[in-house]
């Protein structure tokens, strides 16, 4: 009757969590691109840590003050990036080739070099974010502009941005690896078989060997190249 | 040699000279091969090998007929000539050696025909031990005038034509006043003169060798006997063996099995791991970061990724102890700081009882476990500094309130989910706390290790050691070692996973194919391994968001449903489908229940790889995290720190070489997991028909998680702040 007591009272527990908990569901978190102080400002720059080229990627801003370390939740967050070395910002449309690099910001903000992180598109409330894509993969570089009143700063840092095309072309030699370890494997435990009914069929032979003289008839027969 | 090859500054020469390249191509072709192969490599690297491995992994196929044959057919004097004959010239056509020189990775490719190409030739010159001589020795010089004949034509070729033969080194630019007709003839000089002399001494020394009538020249018939793989291997297979014949060594091996590794035998180490206050010491580091987690996670910036709470125990601690699992053993119980608080509460002195009876196993725990899963999934804890802090406040003082009433080490027992995970992962840790010798115990009557003694307790987890068998339940305290009189334990060395396919009868836990409790704790392990790795990606993460959103549903059912639809349902089904599958097409007559236990445990290698493979993917790509938390922390405290700006050190791998990381972890757990499953298989089907029956419906289950875990590991991690715009 206790132990039935117990049980029961720990799924009922367990139960009411799972179905009155609230709904929010997410992955692991950023990594810390920037962490700088500026004016009156301390700014944390995050984003996902394997931005991959032609995915979307996340940029949040964490703005404190320099002094206080208070969160400032009522500043203006600009994102600005400039493509990697050598390739030239593309205005709009798909990513043809590799000598031009495009980042497009998500519907209904026009203008493609430049974009607002808000709060509204954070997550976490105490962040600014912003998501963008970058077509093109190498070290981009990210221009925060934060101001509040009279008060701007600057922030840059650096963006790797990787090529997805990459991945399983880098992965795939390591994915052959099982079936060939299993197929040796295989072959091992026929061999194995082999010998093991070759010296049960020849009892006299395996006594033999397992003696001095026995043991130099195998080396007499030689194995191998 | 090599390294001087293809690695040193020659190597970014040899795209500008000619003469710098045919450097780089004599020594791949004419000194680094004879080097290795007077090396005789495949007796050390047979030794190297673990002797079990050697005689049962290796043995078979270098006793192979078909293998032999292969070997001799591939070693054959005529072979051998003709492939370095045919590479050489193949590789100094214009068209061949331009590609090469354009191509980094057909350079890769020359380089690799000439060094493969240039060890089957030298072979039968140098014919390394235990190779057998094919020709007779007369021959060997005739073998190596030929190859010089063909050397001298083709560098011939080189230094006499008025006219360049790959134009790469017309367009390079000229260095130290060459022009490149002039670097083509020092090329073909520099072939002619040092690559023939290559040729030439061994041919004469051996000449002399085989003209000298004082020298004592082995006979081709005893050489044919003597020196083949199959005696070295022989060697490998019985120490005592070398003592016969040719194999006599000036130190006979003992016949005893070698001394097992044993981590409380090596210096500093041991010593430091022996001492009482070597695990106060780590609890109390563990304790002050702790505290720190606790302190940052309630009054510090609720940004997961800018606070303590946030970053030590999601990256760090995670990462530190999967990798201590996997390395070595169970070492974060060993300096767990919940047990300080477990022994405050032991020394209040109020009336301990008894554990209840009916939590006396893992069930509690498993519950525990599944909940802490759910709500780090559905509750973001990694994103939630004070979450994350008010769960280590509620560790502690479930810790000491357990033990503070109960009796034994009740909480790591029956309560702790951080212990359970630790337990079934160490089920895979290459270091088991051990009885050195088992005839010592079997004299022993006092058995400090269990009971403890006035100076030491013995076990809290009622492990009797001389019937401990594998990780589970040991929480590496070393009280054990301690109490031993005899000092007879040890933290050994032994085979990870070995004792999931013996199934012995354990101290306390029984007979682990029995315990239905600790097969559903370890199912759980397993898929929360792929289903936690999962969630981290936005195709998966995405599912539940999406259909809370087309639903219209405002609870937290999609995410509950699909969080127990991956660790309770999926599990079921899968395990039990295919091992009650396989059991009855092999026909074979053991309780399905036991079936079920002893597979469910092999999949533990393949899950601590994904564990492994996630965590270390947080841990390497942001290593560098704590850094800027540091510098905020101590910014508070009055450190000048914080006002100096910090742009990220960059991941400690690049993202290619941590998907590799990830994969080969993967290949390996599954490897692992496959190969204790055939074992298993075995046990119950001596036939190897039934055997691979059984097998397979369970290790396509195998196959299904690893190409899982591949596919989660290629793609891109869910990023921050994306569910609002999509919602």
């Amino acid at each position: 009757m206790k132990r039935t007591s117990i049980r029961v009272q720990i799924c009922i527990a367990t139960a009411s969590l799972i179905l009155f908990g609230p709904r929010d569901t997410k992955g692991d978190g950023g990594v810390i691109r920037l962490r700088g102080t500026q004016g009156p400002f301390s700014v944390t720059l995050f984003s996902s840590p394997d931005v991959v080229a032609g995915g979307l990627a996340d940029v949040s801003v964490l703005i404190q003050g320099r002094e206080s370390g208070q969160v400032i939740l009522d500043a203006d967050v600009s994102l600005t990036l400039s493509p990697p070395d050598g390739l030239a910002m593309k205005q709009s449309g798909g990513l043809c080739g590799l000598p031009t690099a495009a980042m497009r910001l998500p519907d209904g903000i026009n203008n493609p070099a430049s974009v607002r992180a808000t709060r509204e598109q954070a997550s976490n409330k105490l962040l600014y974010a912003a998501p963008v894509e970058l077509d093109a993969p190498g070290d981009w570089v990210l221009h925060v502009v934060v101001s509040r009143g009279s008060d701007t700063a600057r922030f840059d840092c650096l963006l790797p941005v990787t090529l997805e095309s990459g991945k399983l072309t880098g992965v795939w030699p390591y994915v052959w690896l099982p079936p060939l370890a299993a197929a040796a494997f295989a072959v091992n435990q026929w061999l194995r078989r082999q010998s093991l009914q070759k010296r049960t069929s020849q009892p006299a032979v395996a006594q033999a060997s397992a003696t001095h003289g026995g043991t130099r008839d195998v080396l007499r027969r030689g194995i191998g190249p | 040699m090599l390294w001087v090859a293809i690695a040193s500054p020659l190597d970014a020469f040899s795209g500008l000279l000619l003469s710098a390249h045919m450097v780089q191509h004599l020594l791949l072709l004419s000194v680094v091969p004879p080097l290795i192969l007077l090396g005789s490599p495949l007796l050390p690297l047979l030794r190297g090998l673990p002797r079990k491995f050697a005689r049962e992994g290796v043995g078979p196929f270098l006793t192979w007929p078909a293998m032999r044959r292969v070997g001799q057919t591939l070693t054959h004097p005529l072979n051998c000539w003709v492939v370095m004959a045919v590479t050489l010239c193949a590789w100094h056509v214009p068209a061949m050696f331009d590609l090469a020189l354009r191509s980094s990775a057909w350079h890769k490719v020359e380089h690799a025909c000439f060094l493969g190409a240039a060890l089957l030739f030298w072979w039968p010159v140098v014919r390394p031990f235990p190779s057998r001589l094919q020709w007779p020795l007369w021959s060997v010089p005739v073998y190596l005038l030929a190859a010089d004949l063909l050397n001298t034509a083709v560098s011939a070729i080189l230094t006499f034509s008025d006219r360049v033969f790959y134009p790469t080194y017309l367009a390079a630019p000229r260095l130290f006043g060459t022009t490149a007709l002039s670097d083509q003839t020092s090329a073909g000089g520099i072939m002619w003169v040092p690559g023939s002399l290559v040729f030439l001494i061994p041919a004469a020394v051996i000449a002399i060798q085989y003209l000298s009538p004082s020298h004592l020249l082995v006979r081709p018939r005893e050489f044919n006997s003597a020196r083949t793989v199959g005696s070295a291997l022989l060697q490998i297979q019985n120490p005592a063996l070398s003592s016969v014949g040719l194999f006599r060594q000036s130190k006979p091996t003992s016949l005893v099995a070698p001394k097992r590794f044993d981590l409380l035998s090596v210096p500093v180490i041991g010593p430091f791991l022996r001492a009482r206050s070597a695990r106060r010491l780590m609890q109390g580091v563990l304790l002050i970061l702790a505290l720190a987690v606790i302190v940052d996670g309630l009054f510090g910036p609720q940004v997961s990724s800018a606070n303590l709470a946030g970053v030590l125990p999601w990256i760090y601690w995670r990462a530190f102890v999967v990798i201590a699992l996997l390395a070595a053993g169970n070492f974060f119980c060993m300096a767990c700081p919940f047990m300080l608080f477990r022994e405050l509460g032991k020394r209040l002195g109020l009336r301990q009882r008894s554990w209840p009876r009916a939590l006396r196993s893992k069930w509690f725990a498993v519950g525990l476990f599944l909940l802490f899963f759910w709500a780090y999934e559905v509750f973001s804890l990694w994103d939630k500094p004070i979450w994350t802090a008010w769960l280590i406040i509620n560790y502690f003082l479930a810790a000491f309130a357990v033990d503070a009433l109960f009796s034994g080490a009740s909480f790591c027992k029956y309560v702790c989910p951080i212990g359970q995970f630790q337990f079934v992962a160490s089920l895979v840790s290459p270091l088991e706390v051990k009885v050195r010798q088992t005839d010592v115990c079997a004299d022993c009557k006092t058995h400090d290790c269990l009971r403890g003694n006035q100076h030491q307790r013995g076990c809290e987890m009622e492990l009797y050691l001389p019937r401990k068998a594998g990780n589970l339940d040991c929480t590496f305290c070393l009280d054990c070692v301690r109490a031993c009189p005899h000092d007879n334990i040890g933290l050994l060395a032994v085979a990870p996973g070995m004792d999931v396919v013996r199934d012995p009868q354990r101290s306390f836990l029984g007979r682990l194919s029995r315990r239905r409790d600790m097969a559903v704790l370890v199912l759980v392990f397993v898929f929360a391994a792929f289903a936690n790795a999962g969630l981290m990606v936005t195709p998966i993460s995405s599912w539940p968001d999406r259909i809370a959103a087309n639903l219209n549903l405002s609870s937290t059912l999609p995410v509950t449903s699909s969080f127990f639809l991956a660790l309770i349902l999926v599990p079921f089904i899968l395990v039990s489908g295919s091992v009650l599958a396989g059991r009855s097409i092999a026909g074979i007559k053991v309780p399905t229940f036991d079936l079920i236990s002893r597979f469910s445990l092999a999949l533990v290698p393949l899950a601590s790889a994904m564990w492994a493979a996630h965590y270390l993917f947080h841990f390497l790509l942001g290593w560098d995290s704590v850094l800027p938390v540091f510098q905020r922390v101590l910014g508070h405290l009055g450190w000048a720190v914080s006002q100096s700006s910090w742009g990220g050190a960059g991941p400690l791998l690049s993202m290619n070489h941590l998907r590799i990381l990830q994969a080969a972890l993967l290949d390996i757990g599954l490897l692992v997991t496959l190969y204790l499953g055939w074992r298993i298989a075995r046990v119950h089907a001596p036939k190897l028909r039934s055997a691979l029956a059984v097998m397979a419906p369970w290790g396509s289950v195998a196959v299904f998680l690893y190409a899982f875990g591949i596919w989660t590991c290629l793609q891109p991690m869910q990023m921050r702040g994306l569910p609002n715009l999509m919602s």
